[in-house]
């Protein structure tokens, strides 16, 4: 045969060994992360440096913008005005008693604490009479008026155990303490009315959730096809080639099948002020994908990769009414693969709506938006075929009650 | 891995080379090529020692073909040029007296795209309808460049061998 000697050359060589590039296994340890790994690749610690700064930007951002809220956390309106027996028997008579208090020109009684009408306590007077007591929040306003009617009626009536005052309070708006009547013997044992919360007020710091995401970009196969234009350059020889179509050469590499991710979480709620939310929490995430080689069709091999990841991020909540609220959330998350060595870093931003079932439990959804930056990594993947990645998340949240 | 690696690099550094020109592309090659080795090692259903090297053989080979595929470094020669009608039809050389790295040496010198295909024909066992599929080719071109790399391999055999 004429290519006989082919033959003979192909075996030849099919023993032949060649010494290996200077660096292979440097290079291969380093690429997948195997023991004496070298430095970290430039690319890599600038792209760390730039979230690590972004991260700290939006913090302090954030931070300035939680000192600023004029709305702090409502926590006085769970508190109930605490009044002893002393307190009580020191406002009885209550009204020229305190106000003698405050002006020190009255005759104070043997029995009146120095410490009423000091503001130690919420400022309220009593009106008593024999059986019940009338709540009545003072202003400074109520005061001056109080002072008023004092002065022109001392010398009128005479102090006793238990005047009646007959004056009108003057009307406290959006205060539900304004007028109140309870039982004296509920007053002494503290039992204090305490106003209503509305739905909107959360009293609830933290929330715990589960929940599921799901990407919408469903890439079940896809194929790597590159494209090569035919390049004229010289190496001695003429590379002009003839015939139709040549200039375009496609060729396939291999076929990778990326199936959609698993993502499953916990997630962990903290509520900072009326609108703003931490968020945290535990996430697992599973990429399985499948290979093929064209050129020889019956090597297939599939990868499993499992990561479990640290989200952390802020939530605003810009509107709710009833048992319905949505909010913008936005955050970064740290992703590390448990059978390989990549880190997988991402942001995400989202626009979420919850339904609260009851006082504690509530259902979400939140449709997302994520980049997922390279991990540097020769590990073909999900997230490395579509690094944006569209996804919506829904789940259960328990609001743990305070 | 590294007992793995050091058992079988020589090997594929003999088959990325007769692939890829430069050191450096070479070892960008194979090191791409080891860590798929290694990552898929696990899924892998062993059936001999045998099946295993033809296994990674292919990797090292899908990779470079890759590479020249990205690199734009599939060139091939046309058949109409004066340097290509100035080599005869060769007759058969003779490569008895040709050790298997000067053997080696002359296969890589020889241009991108013909050298792919003799490598693809001769040591993977294509066909050339199978190689035109690959490299996106026609059959008759796959073939005709086959030709060409023959004669010009053929040639530098007589040359170092008139020279010894």
């Amino acid at each position: 045969m004429k290519e006989s000697w082919l033959n003979d050359i192909k075996r030849k060589l099919e023993g032949h060994r060649k010494s290996p590039p200077e660096g292979l296994w440097e290079g291969i340890s380093q690429q997948m992360g195997l023991e004496n790994v070298p430095a970290r690749k430039q690319p890599l610690v600038s792209r760390k440096r730039w979230m690590a700064a972004a991260s700290v930007l939006a913090l302090l951002g954030f931070f300035a913008f939680y000192f600023h809220d004029k709305n702090g956390p409502q926590t006085t309106m769970t508190e109930k005005p605490q009044l002893s027996e002393e307190s009580v028997m020191a406002v009885e008579p209550p009204v020229s008693t305190v106000l003698a208090e405050k002006e020190q020109t009255a005759e104070p009684s043997a029995s009146t604490p120095s410490h009423v009408g000091k503001g130690k306590y919420v400022p309220l007077r009593l009106v008593a009479t024999e059986d019940t007591v009338l709540l009545v929040k003072e202003t400074p306003q109520d005061a001056q008026e109080e002072e008023t009617l004092v002065a022109d009626t001392h010398s009128e009536s005479p102090r006793g155990d238990s005047g009646v005052e007959q004056q009108e309070p003057p009307v406290q708006e959006n205060d539900s303490l304004a007028e109140t009547v309870i039982p004296r013997s509920d007053l002494l044992a503290g039992n204090l009315p305490v106003p209503e919360r509305s739905s909107s007020v959360r009293s609830n710091r933290w929330s715990f959730g589960v929940n599921a995401s799901s990407e919408l970009l469903a890439t079940q196969n896809q194929e790597a096809t590159d494209r090569v234009y035919y390049d004229s350059s010289k190496q001695g020889y003429s590379s002009t080639y003839n015939g139709e179509d040549h200039d375009i050469y496609a060729m396939r590499e291999n076929v990778m099948s990326h199936h959609v991710p698993v993502r499953l979480g916990v997630s962990l709620q903290y509520q900072l002020n009326r609108s703003l939310f931490l968020q945290s929490g535990v996430s697992y995430c599973y990429l399985y994908s499948e290979f093929s080689i064209p050129v020889y069709e019956h090597a297939r091999y599939d990868q499993k990769l499992h990561y479990i990841g640290i989200p952390l991020g802020v939530a605003w909540n810009c509107w709710s009414s009833g048992h319905l609220r949505a909010y913008l959330s936005s955050g970064v998350m740290v992703e590390k693969c448990l059978n390989e060595r990549p880190w997988q870093w991402s942001v995400n931003a989202s626009a979420g709506a919850e339904y609260t079932l009851t006082r504690q439990v509530g259902v979400y959804l939140e449709p997302s938006f994520g980049y997922y930056f390279d991990d540097g990594t020769v590990f073909e993947h999900y997230y490395k075929e579509n690094p944006f990645a569209p996804s919506i998340n829904f789940g259960l949240r328990w609001h743990i009650k305070n | 891995m590294r007992q793995l690696y050091q058992e079988y690099v020589e090997l594929l550094s003999s088959v990325c080379y007769r692939y890829v020109f430069s050191e450096a592309d070479a070892k960008d090659v194979l090191q791409n090529s080891f860590v798929k080795i290694f990552t898929s090692l696990p899924s892998l259903e062993f059936r001999g020692e045998a099946a295993l090297r033809g296994w990674m053989i292919r990797i090292v080979v899908n990779e470079a073909l890759g590479f020249l595929r990205q690199r734009h470094k599939l060139q091939f020669v046309d058949k109409d040029t004066a340097f290509m009608q100035q080599i005869a039809e060769e007759e058969t050389p003779d490569s008895t007296r040709l050790s298997p790295d000067d053997l080696h040496n002359l296969i890589r010198e020889l241009p991108d795209g013909c050298r792919t295909v003799l490598n693809l024909y001769v040591f993977e066992g294509f066909s050339h309808k199978r190689i035109a599929e690959l490299l996106g080719i026609k059959e008759n071109t796959s073939a005709s460049q086959f030709h060409y790399a023959k004669r010009l391999l053929g040639r530098r055999i007589k040359e170092l061998t008139k020279e010894e």
